[in-house]
């Protein structure tokens, strides 16, 4: 009765220990195809997409072409839409809610002061995607014992919504920007191990 | 040490000691074990100590935003902004990611922020370089009405300069018209109490109940004093819950409701820390609904004062009587309190209208703890409706205004407004003059 079923048990355990190489392999070969740098310019193509298209179809839209609303950064106040920069970062401190991933919106001419560039890296960021804004600045950052992988990518003015808000905010350090103009940086950062 | 001797100490101190710990800590005898004078904020619930701790594990951020989450609706310095390597080096000088760096606890009764006044300027020292703050010291960045670290909504530039010279009595005043919750019944006006089987009802009783709002509304005897063909003679908050959602909620979340939340014994005037009246001190009375409203006449006046003054002895509560806020409150207005009436309720329970899913409606919040601190809630959310923002913040940081109840004017005027504009500026000089 045993030796009946013996051929049965060696095919199964042979396929499962097929099985367990095959998904070791597949882990490993996801592990080796994927850079952080490429991840990180998936993570920002959601972002900025996600950010033009508010500030296009959202607020250029229903503040400045239909009327039906205004964008205001006391938006709870006013009960007004937030402006872009507000949903990127309230975007980001959920998505980071759960640990990890982290970014940000950073700018030379920034209204909100906690968006100045803190770091050496954030300054010569901006200053490399400022010079050439279509490549973005990446390295590798040792923080606190951690390492994390950081890119900086330049941030345009997507829609003359962005532009005249930034020209005419009493706290806005700088006054004559033009769309498409680099306003600043996306910096995003993300440990480098799991 | 031998063994014998050992012995002898450890049955004759140490288990009497754990025993004593043990006992104390079951029987809710725990401020034997608080190891100082706790702030005023948390002084009702010291005897919760898992409120806020967690074994082994210290005080949360989380244990903190289970009561404090309204508070920090509009926080300019989230926890979670700190979260990120771009300010590890901003955190080393000065860890803002964790409520407890700022506010550690039993450090005394009025240690809100136990960091040094400059913290500020861990992050911030620039500040001092801009023109406009020159010469200013480190320490005063909160005081006189000019910063509040959580919520800047009221103290930012453009809503100063919104209220800039506005009169100390605005021309147009008085709170939202408060509306009742729930809609009317279709038994309103049948006015004939129904008391369940067993309950004789002492006429004047009813004849408050006629008139009362309730009847109006159709909430009858049985609707509180009946469950499941029983009589309940003491109905207790979670059925005023039932109508009055938010009005309870609130409560809740305030120091009067605060101890019922988490399960310990109602608060008594006993409790509190603050000066009450002795016989209040010496009374039964426990803080729940009916501890101010009278359920059967539904007559918010004596709720809005005489509720509060029948407990409250300290100089600020006594000197009510006397106030130019009483004298509005003095006439009649009707049953209940007038828009243009200011009684304690006023400033310490505010109106708040309500957002679409409450049907937008306003009501009162019954937090009695939310517009005591900082003075820019209070100015914003009540003394707005009647008053200057000006006036009100300089009002509020006037410790003698405070106590005599706001009968007079401010001594000093703010800086921050003078800081806003030149015009401003002169308008705090005449003042000061």
């Amino acid at each position: 009765m045993k030796r009946q079923y013996a051929p049965i048990l060696g095919c199964i355990a042979s396929l499962c220990w097929l099985a367990v190489i095959g998904c070791q392999r597949a882990d490993s070969r996801e592990a080796a195809t994927i850079p952080a740098s490429l991840v990180a310019d998936y993570i920002h193509k959601v972002i900025e997409a996600d950010r033009a298209t508010y500030a296009t179809q959202v607020v250029q839209r229903l503040q400045d072409e239909e009327g039906v609303i205004t964008a205001n950064e006391h938006f709870k106040e006013n009960k007004a839409l937030p402006l872009p920069a507000q949903m990127l970062r309230m975007g980001a401190q959920r998505a980071s809610s759960s640990g990890g991933l982290r970014y940000s919106l950073i700018s030379k001419w920034a209204i909100n002061k906690t968006n100045l560039p803190r770091t050496d890296f954030e300054r010569r960021g901006l200053e490399a995607v400022a010079a050439q804004p279509d490549r973005a600045f990446r390295e590798y950052q040792d923080v606190k014992g951690v390492r994390y992988f950081m890119a900086i990518y330049a941030d345009k003015a997507v829609s003359p919504a962005c532009v005249k808000c930034h020209n005419h905010h009493s706290e806005s350090p700088r006054h004559d920007f033009r769309e498409g103009d680099v306003m600043g940086g996306i910096i995003i950062a993300f440990p480098a191990s799991p | 040490m031998s063994w014998m001797r050992l012995r002898t100490w450890v049955f004759g101190l140490a288990l009497p000691l754990l025993a004593f710990g043990v006992v104390a800590f079951e029987l809710e005898r725990r401020h034997f074990f608080v190891p100082g004078t706790t702030t005023d904020g948390h002084y009702l619930m010291e005897a919760s100590c898992n409120s806020c701790h967690s074994p082994f594990a210290g005080v949360s951020n989380d244990r903190c935003s289970r009561c404090h989450r309204a508070e920090l609706d509009n926080d300019t310095h989230p926890p979670a902004l700190f979260d990120d390597p771009r300010w590890a080096d901003d955190l080393e000088k000065l860890d803002v990611s964790s409520c407890v760096t700022c506010h550690r606890e039993h450090r005394g009764p009025q240690s809100a922020v136990t960091v040094a006044r400059d913290f500020c300027f861990a992050c911030h020292s620039d500040v001092v370089e801009r023109a406009s703050h020159r010469g200013l010291a480190p320490a005063t960045c909160g005081d006189a009405g000019c910063h509040n670290y959580h919520d800047g909504s009221v103290l930012r530039r453009d809503n100063l300069a919104a209220h800039q010279n506005e009169p100390d009595l605005l021309a147009s005043r008085g709170v939202p018209a408060r509306a009742m919750p729930g809609a009317v019944s279709s038994r309103a006006g049948t006015r004939a109490p129904d008391p369940p089987a067993g309950l004789a009802i002492p006429n004047a009783l009813a004849t408050a109940w006629r008139k009362s709002a309730h009847a109006v509304s159709g909430v009858n005897c049985s609707s509180c004093h009946e469950r499941s063909g029983r009589l309940v003679m003491r109905p207790g908050q979670e059925l005023c819950r039932s109508c009055h959602a938010f009005e309870v909620d609130t409560f809740l979340a305030g120091k009067h409701g605060l101890r019922t939340r988490i399960g310990l014994p109602a608060l008594r005037p006993r409790d509190a820390r603050l000066a009450m009246r002795p016989e209040a001190v010496a009374g039964p009375r426990q803080l729940d609904c009916a501890a101010c409203h009278d359920p059967h006449s539904v007559d918010t006046r004596p709720a809005a004062t005489e509720a509060c003054l029948g407990c409250h002895d300290d100089l600020h509560s006594r000197s009510f009587a006397g106030s130019p806020h009483a004298r509005t409150a003095a006439t009649p207005g009707g049953r209940r309190p007038g828009q243009q009436d200011v009684t304690c309720a006023t400033c310490h329970l505010p109106r708040l209208e309500l957002g679409r899913a409450a049907g937008h409606r306003v009501a009162v919040n019954h937090n009695n703890t939310l517009t005591l601190a900082p003075p820019d809630r209070m100015a914003a959310m009540v003394c707005g409706f009647c008053h200057g923002l000006e006036f009100s913040l300089a009002s509020l940081l006037d410790r003698g205004l405070v106590e005599n109840n706001f009968s007079g004017h401010p001594k000093k005027g703010l800086k921050t407004f003078a800081m806003l504009h030149p015009s401003a500026a002169a308008a705090v000089q005449e003042r000061q003059r």
